[in-house]
C-alpha cells in the first residue's frame, strides 16, 4: 500500500534515531548504577573468594547433603501448608464476617516482626506438643509464626482486590451448595493469587 | 426503615432514587434480615427462607463473576449446584451465552472480558437457574453510556422473552422510565409511588415523585377556599393532597410542557434563554420574584421567543400538584 505523505509536514524522526535516544542514559544514572553494582557485587565476590571458587562444586558430593536437602524441602512444604491452612480461612472469615477486627488482626500479625526471634522461639517451645519437641518439624511451627506477617498481608491485599463479599453473595444466590463451593473455590483462588511469586 | 411487601407482578418494577433501595433488594434476596415485616412471593411468606433457597437470581453492581472460572463455567455454576448433568449443563449454559451474544467468549475468564461483557455473563448466570424473580442492583451504573444503552435494550428484550419477574434498582430516572413496565420511587426506605411510567410522570402522587421523575417547575401560588390554587393569574384545581395546616401560600408543581407561553408586551416574564431539544425548545423565563421556569414549546414557533422577549406564562387549566413553599 502506498504511503501518502504531506510535503508541508515537518520531517519525522526515524525509528533508529528514536531507539538510540531511548538507549542512552544520562551520566548520573550510570554513576548510580555503578555504585549500586559495587555495593552488591563486592560482598558476593568476597564470599566466593573466601570459600574458594572450587568449593561450591563439591557441595553436592558432601555427606548428608541429600538428606539435608530433602529435610529442607519437607519443612518448606509443611510450613507452607500450615500457613495456608491457618491463614487463608481465617483471613476469608474476617473479611466476610468480622471486618471490624481487621485492624486488630493486622496489629497481631505484625508482632512476629517486632518481637525478637529468640522470644518467639521460646514461646513456640512452650506451647508446642511434646511429640514435636526434639524433631526438625518443630522448625515448621516457628517458620509459620515468622512468616505470618507476610502471609497475612499478601492474603489481605488479594482479598481486598477480590470483592469477596459480592462473590459469596452471588454464589449464595445460585444454590444451597453455592456458598460452600464458592468458599472453597475462593480459598483456592486466593491462595493461588497471593502465593504466586511476584517478579 | 419501612418494610415493603412487593406483590408478584407480571413485569419489571424499577425502584429508583433515595436511600434504602439496595437494602430493600438485599432483604428480598435474603442477604439482610429485616427488623420487621415480611417478604412474600406468590402469596407465600419466604422471610425465614435462606438466600440460597429463595429461587432468586441476582446481578450486582460490581462485577461478581468468579475469577477462577471461565464464562461458560460461571453461567453453569448454579446448574452445577443443582446437580444437573454435565452435558445438559453445557448445553444450557451455551444457550444462555448465545442469548447474551457471548458464544465466542465462552472460554474467556473474567479478566479477559470488558465490563459490559462481564455483566452480560452475570445476567446469563442469574437466569440459568430459571429464578422466580430476577434482582438487578444497579447493574449498569459502572458502564459507559453507550454500553449502558445497549445492555438496557438487551435486558429488556430478555426479560420480555423469558417472562421473568424482574426488579431493577437504579438511581437513573431515565433508565427507570424507559425500561420498566412499572416504576417505584423510594424515599428514605419507603415507596412513595408505584405506577406505570407514563402515569408516574403525568400524575405524581407526591412532590418528591414529581420532582424526581422529569423536570418540574415550582411556581408560587395561593390556595383558595374552594380547594383550588391561584397561580400565574389563573385559578386551577388541585390534584392530590394539599399541604397540612393553615398554609395558603404554596408552590405549584408543573411540568415544562404544562405551561402556556405567549409573546406579549408587559407580560409576567422575560425570556432568559432557549435550549433546542429537537421537536421542542425549552425556553427559560424569569418571572417576578426571581422565579425561573422552563417551558417547552414547539421548535417551529420558538423563534419568536428570543432572549429578552416579554412573555406571559399561564396555566392551561388542568389540575396541578401543590407542595409546601420553600
Amino acid at each position: 500500500m502506498a504511503a501518502v505523505t504531506d510535503a508541508a509536514s515537518p520531517p519525522t524522526r526515524t525509528a533508529a534515531a528514536r531507539a538510540g535516544r531511548r538507549r542512552s542514559l544520562p551520566v548520573w544514572r550510570w554513576v548510580i548504577l555503578l555504585g549500586a553494582g559495587i555495593y552488591f557485587l563486592i560482598p558476593l565476590y568476597a564470599a566466593l573468594r573466601f570459600s574458594g571458587f572450587g568449593t561450591f562444586g563439591q557441595v553436592f558430593s558432601q555427606v548428608g547433603f541429600s538428606d539435608a536437602l530433602i529435610l529442607s524441602v519437607k519443612l518448606a512444604v509443611v510450613t507452607t501448608a500450615a500457613t495456608l491452612v491457618l491463614m487463608v480461612p481465617t483471613t476469608i472469615y474476617v473479611h466476610l464476617r468480622l471486618p471490624r477486627i481487621r485492624p486488630l488482626l493486622e496489629s497481631i500479625t505484625i508482632l512476629p516482626i517486632v518481637i525478637p526471634p529468640v522470644v518467639l522461639i521460646l514461646g513456640v517451645l512452650d506451647v508446642s506438643p511434646p511429640s514435636l519437641k526434639g524433631t526438625p518439624y518443630l522448625l515448621a511451627l516457628i517458620y509459620v509464626v515468622l512468616a505470618m506477617p507476610f502471609a497475612y498481608r499478601s492474603l489481605d491485599a488479594g482479598l481486598r482486590a477480590l470483592d469477596l463479599k459480592t462473590i459469596v453473595d452471588a454464589s449464595n444466590s445460585l444454590g444451597p451448595a453455592g456458598r460452600s463451593r464458592c468458599g472453597g473455590s475462593s480459598c483456592r483462588t486466593c491462595a493461588r493469587r497471593c502465593c504466586r511469586p511476584r517478579c | 426503615m419501612w418494610i415493603v411487601n412487593f406483590d408478584q407482578t407480571s413485569g419489571p418494577v424499577s425502584v429508583a432514587s433515595g436511600c434504602g433501595k439496595t437494602t430493600a433488594l438485599r432483604i428480598l434476596a435474603g442477604f439482610e434480615i429485616a427488623d420487621a415485616g415480611s417478604v412474600t412471593v406468590n402469596g407465600k411468606d419466604i422471610s425465614p427462607v435462606p438466600a440460597a433457597k429463595r429461587d432468586m437470581g441476582m446481578v450486582f453492581q460490581s462485577y461478581s463473576l468468579f475469577p477462577n472460572m471461565s464464562a461458560m463455567e460461571n453461567v453453569g455454576f448454579g446448574l452445577r449446584m443443582r446437580r444437573m448433568a454435565a452435558a445438559e449443563r453445557k448445553r444450557r449454559a451455551g444457550e444462555l451465552l448465545e442469548m447474551v451474544g457471548l458464544t465466542e467468549h465462552a472460554r474467556h475468564y473474567p479478566h479477559q472480558l470488558s465490563g459490559g461483557q462481564q455483566q452480560r455473563v452475570a445476567l446469563a448466570r442469574a437466569l440459568a437457574i430459571e429464578p422466580q424473580v430476577l434482582l438487578l442492583d444497579e447493574p449498569l451504573s459502572a458502564l459507559d453510556a453507550k454500553v449502558r444503552l445497549q445492555l438496557q435494550e438487551q435486558i429488556r428484550s430478555m426479560q420480555q422473552r423469558l417472562g421473568t419477574t424482574t426488579l431493577f434498582v437504579t438511581h437513573d430516572q431515565e433508565e427507570a422510565l424507559s425500561m420498566a413496565d412499572r416504576v417505584g420511587v423510594m424515599k428514605e426506605g419507603k415507596l412513595e409511588q408505584i405506577a406505570m411510567p407514563d402515569h408516574l410522570y403525568a400524575h405524581p402522587a407526591t412532590a418528591f415523585v414529581a420532582e424526581f421523575a422529569g423536570t418540574m417547575n415550582r411556581v408560587p401560588g395561593e390556595l383558595t377556599d374552594a380547594g383550588q390554587v391561584r397561580a400565574l393569574g389563573t385559578v386551577v384545581p388541585v390534584h392530590g393532597d394539599q399541604p397540612g395546616g393553615a398554609l395558603t401560600e404554596v408552590d405549584v408543581l408543573v411540568r415544562p410542557e404544562g405551561l402556556k407561553i405567549e409573546a406579549v408586551p408587559g407580560g409576567n416574564g422575560i425570556v432568559t434563554g432557549r435550549a433546542f431539544l429537537g421537536s421542542v425548545t425549552r425556553i427559560s423565563v424569569r418571572l417576578s420574584g426571581d422565579v425561573t421556569v422552563k417551558v417547552d414549546h414547539p421548535s417551529a414557533d420558538a423563534g419568536s421567543f428570543a432572549p429578552g422577549t416579554s412573555v406571559r406564562i399561564s396555566l392551561p387549566g388542568a389540575a396541578v400538584l401543590v407542595t409546601q413553599r420553600r
